[in-house]
């Protein structure tokens, strides 16, 4: 009976992925902020985090490039968005105790479809997202203290890498801490899921700049009426304004949704709770709070050691709330005659912003004809290419005008070196900006930023092309060949390229980490079937 | 007295859906930030 409510619950959270994606499931790619896949990606250094960027990516782009080797990349995309919603609808239902498929299917619902997916996915955080939606496994298989179950559980989050599987290892070590040998295993299982991403973290640590503006630049905010505690209670206060769905934030469904939470969460505690899953979502809800409250703490910490850096972003850190939301609508809902089926619409009336690729803010679009010819001539002729305007984020015209980060380094087959330090503006019209992460990038950015011609200066620097992908032409490369001069996109080509001679830190370090990870993962494969869901969660009084 | 509390619940569900429905529909008829062209976004 179980087994066929979570596949009810499954297809509920198909149906809701479809409503959340909308014209995204169209042919073509959902470009939103952080979401970036591109037709055909291929396997570089940058995939595995060597070069380029701190490896945020990691190892995401990897599992995307492979699949995109057996699907189109738009398929794979569509593919992972919908299993964001039908991982996270069937997992939550699953920790549930109750027979009744209705208040499974409730906190399914509202596990999948509330501000925190919301505001996630319009970032485009779909690799936290996966993790996201697995978490209720985590904290099951954390519960159980089976560890093979939990390697296996971790298996979304891993491939989230960096942000995804620290909010699971934080959930994973809270419940999982019955004994001192119980909680080096689940440390022991952490550090070898996260090793694709550790290790040329670790390789590169000394280029790894934190810059400690990012604490004011991504704290939590109010996106509700009761304030920024308030609104990352009900689930939300993400940084960035222009990811809160539209209609969300009104004073009256923002009480309904309050009323909704305290319902669950009065539930959950005066229900049987599940070990430690309580401390976890309080020490969470503290993590999510830190950036706003404390933020010279956090600036402090992050000067004492970059690694802090991963709380910059504070609010992904709500899962676990979530999680104890979801189970104590399901345990609300259990009390409640199975007429009030259509409560289980409520989550959607109060944040009908997400329907519908979010308003239309998750549309499809297509690469344009002149990206196509740049990718086969950089590919006819290979050379490191540099992208202007000197800025991360783009809003191209073919997109909508929707905000993405740009698309080249992953879509051109070269060593791209874009500005990764990012900007963020305030409310009051200023602009916060973050130092860059790339050393190639910190190396030119003097010269980019000069106003002085471009064209020797950057050959010298074994740059061979330059790409503009956004704006008027840029006056400073003269000398150099127009290789295309489009509406979309102009390439130059520089003359008297001198080689690059940049460091790459030994590549072994990191296939062994991949070899290890992997064979962890088979390991946890091989869980003897009587093992699943056969062991009731420990609970705590 | 079932009927009563689903007529009930079906006019707060319909209440809600075109309470709903308004706020999106008027959220997306305006840019609710201004959005300068190479920002990550906006506080």
């Amino acid at each position: 009976m179980r087994g066929r409510h979570t596949v009810v619950a499954a297809g509920t959270g198909l149906v809701l992925g479809a409503l959340a994606i909308g014209p995204g499931l169209a042919p073509g790619f959902v470009l939103s902020y952080d979401m970036v896949f591109v037709p055909r990606p291929a396997f570089s250094r940058a995939t595995f985090g060597l070069t380029g960027m701190l490896p945020r990516h990691v190892p995401s782009d990897a599992v995307v490039t492979a699949l995109s080797h057996l699907a189109p990349a738009d398929l794979v995309q569509k593919a992972i968005l919908l299993a964001i919603f039908v991982l996270a609808c069937a997992s939550a239902s699953t920790l549930v105790p109750s027979d009744r498929l209705l208040p499974r299917l409730a906190a399914g619902v509202v596990y999948a479809w509330n501000p925190f997916v919301a505001e996630r996915l319009l970032l485009g955080q779909w690799a936290l997202l996966l993790g996201y939606a697995a978490l209720p496994l985590v904290v099951a298989a954390a519960a159980r203290g089976d560890h093979r179950w939990l390697a296996l559980a971790l298996l979304p989050a891993a491939i989230g890498g960096f942000a995804a599987l620290a909010v699971s290892g934080l959930v994973a070590l809270i419940v999982g801490r019955r004994n001192g040998r119980s909680l080096l295993a689940t440390a022991a299982i952490l550090l070898l899921v996260a090793l694709p991403w550790l290790v040329p973290s670790l390789l590169r640590v000394s280029v790894a700049p934190a810059d400690p503006a990012g604490v004011a630049a991504f704290a939590a905010r109010a996106d509700t009426p009761f304030g920024t505690l308030g609104s990352l209670l009900l689930l939300g206060g993400a940084w960035n304004a222009e990811t809160v769905p539209g209609g969300y934030g009104g004073l009256v469904t923002s009480l309904v949704w309050l009323l909704v939470v305290a319902v669950a969460v009065v539930a959950y505690v005066r229900g049987d709770r599940i070990r430690g899953l309580g401390a976890a979502a309080a020490a969470g809800f503290a993590l999510a709070a830190l950036g706003a409250v404390a933020p010279g703490v956090l600036r402090g910490a992050i000067g004492l050691w970059p690694g802090f850096a991963l709380l910059r972003d504070g609010q992904q850190y709500l899962a676990p709330v979530a999680v104890v939301v979801a189970v104590g609508t399901g345990r609300a809902v259990d009390r409640l005659p199975a007429w009030t089926a259509p409560a289980l619409l409520l989550p959607l009336l109060l944040l009908p912003g997400l329907a519908w690729g979010a308003g239309g803010r998750l549309r499809a679009a297509h690469y344009p004809a002149d990206w196509s010819r740049a990718r086969a001539m950089v590919a006819a002729a290979p050379g490191d290419v540099l992208v202007l305007p000197w800025e991360a984020y783009r809003a191209y015209p073919w997109n909508g005008g929707r905000r993405v980060l740009d698309p080249l380094p992953r879509f051109l087959p070269a060593r791209v070196v874009i500005n990764d330090g990012v900007r963020v503006a305030t409310a009051r019209g200023r602009a916060m900006g973050l130092a860059a992460e790339d050393p190639r990038t910190r190396e030119l950015d003097a010269l980019v930023r000069s106003g002085a011609p471009l064209t020797a200066a950057l050959a010298a620097h074994g740059v061979r092309y330059v790409a503009i992908d956004s704006g008027p032409p840029d006056g400073r490369l003269a000398g150099a060949e127009r290789l295309i001069a489009g509406p979309d996109l102009a390439l130059y080509r520089l003359p008297r390229v001198v080689a690059a001679h940049e460091a790459h830190p030994a590549q072994w370090p990191v296939y062994l980490a991949w070899f290890i990870t992997f064979a962890t993962f088979i390991w946890s494969v091989r869980v003897p079937t009587s093992n699943l869901g056969s062991r009731s969660l420990q609970k705590e009084s | 007295m079932r009927i009563a509390a689903a007529v009930l619940a079906g006019a707060v569900l319909a209440m809600l859906t075109s309470f709903g429905v308004v706020r999106v529909v008027t959220t997306s008829e305006k840019d609710p930030v201004a959005k300068p062209l190479y920002n990550y976004g906006t506080r």
